[in-house]
């Protein structure tokens, strides 16, 4: 936990909790600093009250709660990956897009899509710029899209509860937005369905449950290589979606936004990261190489769109 | 795209510091393989075996940082293994049949030092403990399995499992309750 001017930052370690549960973590940190500044803000949901006992479900591991059925997998073929070497100092450099919610919600609707279909759209196109590839290409333009459990089932748990689906699209066949709208929404609407995440949830459990008695000085060199390998390597980039987040209005007059940064992937040279609060939607970009062609063309498409980003960063 | 800083900066070191790490790789590196090519291309005995293995041993005692579980008792432990493995492949370089003796020797004084600096500080350690308690068992199951085999033991060998069984009694007689959440917490399932 850092923090910088006015700005605090919170890392969490994805084994133990996901966006979720980090932002209940976040929402108690910032209301008891304001509470120990005198602002009297009332308990509210989202944010626990530290003299409450913790409820043992907080920490309930939920992935075992899909019960028996058919699995699903994590192998997939690899992705096209973006251009740009991988410096030895990562990650590189965080932007954020600053994105006027009203302007992005009101666009998606007009293409007929979500905020995360149009965003998906953009950072697709800025994938294709920013890759090496010709019709004959076999690989795809691969996108992470991670998806919060909690929808389909009303668990307790802030400990990490999500999967996630892949969108596929060949760079070849990325035209712009409005065009590749209803074939995103079909992806995004299939792979976030309940049955296929469940499916690839038994996997994870069942490869947790071997996994288990493998000594850590084994496992660690192990699942580094494989994550790097196939874990990254079957993505191009990630889109990861928080949503929007909400505060208690005793609490709006301090807080002027959020933004969210993943972790560094080991080979893929960007992944975004995108949460809205406030009429305002941040778009982060967290860059694992100096070729600067993937920001460039995400700022110039999401202009094209018609929206402003105001772009923030690190130096 | 104009992109206001809301960072802060961060200090650019220079170039040496900036790459200390990759270049004194790149050192053993090409150290390494020059005594390879050097020793192929001489009679007499491999040489290079014999450093290549001690760079490798002053690598890991004093280049290398894991990235999970930097401590001391770690370092201590990959230290250990590594200068007995160096111990058998100095034997096995040069002759004779002293190698192992020594490796066991160095093997329970390793134990010992790491022993005593784990139960002297161990409310800060005790969360480090699983590297010695590999080395602890590894040195108990050896003896056991001499004892089974019904192979001749030596006086070092003994003491490697004498003092193995009593690092690891104490840890229990001293510290029943930290140690026993420490082992929930490292081999629950």
């Amino acid at each position: 936990m850092v923090y910088y001017n006015n700005r605090i930052s919170v890392e969490f370690f994805h084994i133990l909790t996901d966006g979720s549960g980090g932002m209940v973590f976040l929402r108690t940190l910032i209301k008891t600093y304001l509470e120990l500044l005198g602002v009297d803000i009332p308990d509210f949901e989202g944010a626990f009250p530290l003299e409450q006992e913790p409820d043992p479900n907080e920490w309930k591991d939920a992935f075992p709660i899909t019960g028996e059925g058919p699995a699903g997998t994590f192998s997939d073929k690899p992705a096209l990956q973006l251009r740009g070497m991988l410096p030895l100092e990562q990650p590189n450099r965080v932007l954020h897009y600053n994105l006027d919610t009203d302007a992005l919600l009101g666009i998606s609707r007009s293409l007929g899509g979500t905020a995360t279909g149009l965003l998906l759209g953009v950072i697709l196109q800025a994938c294709r710029d920013a890759c090496r590839f010709t019709p004959r290409t076999r690989k795809k333009l691969q996108i992470q899209l991670p998806v919060n459990m909690r929808k389909f089932y009303p668990v307790k748990t802030l400990r990490n509860f999500s999967m996630y689906t892949v969108i596929r699209m060949h760079p070849a066949e990325v035209t712009t937005p409005a065009e590749m709208m209803p074939e995103l929404m079909r992806q995004i609407r299939e792979g976030t369905a309940q049955e296929p995440l469940e499916a690839t949830m038994r996997t994870s459990r069942h490869l947790v449950r071997w996994l288990r008695f493998v000594p850590l000085s084994i496992k660690r060199p192990i699942a580094y290589f494989i994550y790097g390998k196939l874990g990254d390597g079957v993505f191009t980039t990630t889109l990861s979606n928080l949503g929007p987040i909400s505060l208690p209005e005793e609490m709006a007059p301090y807080v002027d936004k959020f933004d969210f940064v993943l972790g560094p992937p080991v080979e893929n040279r960007a992944i975004c990261s995108v949460c809205s609060y406030s009429g305002k939607t941040v778009l982060t970009v967290l860059k694992n190489t100096h070729l600067t062609t993937f920001e460039d063309a995400l700022y110039e498409h999401l202009k094209a769109v018609g929206l402003e980003p105001y772009m923030e960063g690190s130096g | 795209m104009d992109v206001h800083i809301t960072y802060p900066t961060v200090k650019k070191k220079g170039f040496f510091r900036r790459n200390a790490h990759d270049l004194w790789r790149a050192l053993f590196t090409v150290a390494a393989y020059t005594c390879l090519i050097i020793d192929m291309l001489t009679p007499g005995i491999h040489w290079s075996l014999i450093v290549i293995g001690g760079l490798v041993v002053l690598w890991i005692a004093l280049l290398y940082r894991p990235q999970v579980e930097n401590t001391l008792i770690k370092k201590g432990c990959d230290v250990l293994v590594a200068v007995c493995l160096y111990l058998l492949l100095l034997e096995s370089v040069l002759g004779g049949s002293w190698g192992m003796f020594v490796a066991q020797i160095v093997y329970f004084g390793m134990l010992i030092l790491i022993g005593v600096y784990f139960l002297a500080y161990f409310r800060r350690q005790k969360r480090h403990f699983l590297p010695l308690f590999e080395m602890l068992l590894a040195g108990m199951i050896s003896t056991i399995v001499m004892l089974i085999l019904r192979i001749r033991l030596t006086w070092p060998m003994i003491v490697v499992g004498s003092v193995s069984l009593g690092i690891q009694l104490l840890m229990l007689i001293l510290y029943w309750k930290p140690m026993a959440l420490e082992y929930h917490k490292k081999f629950h399932v």
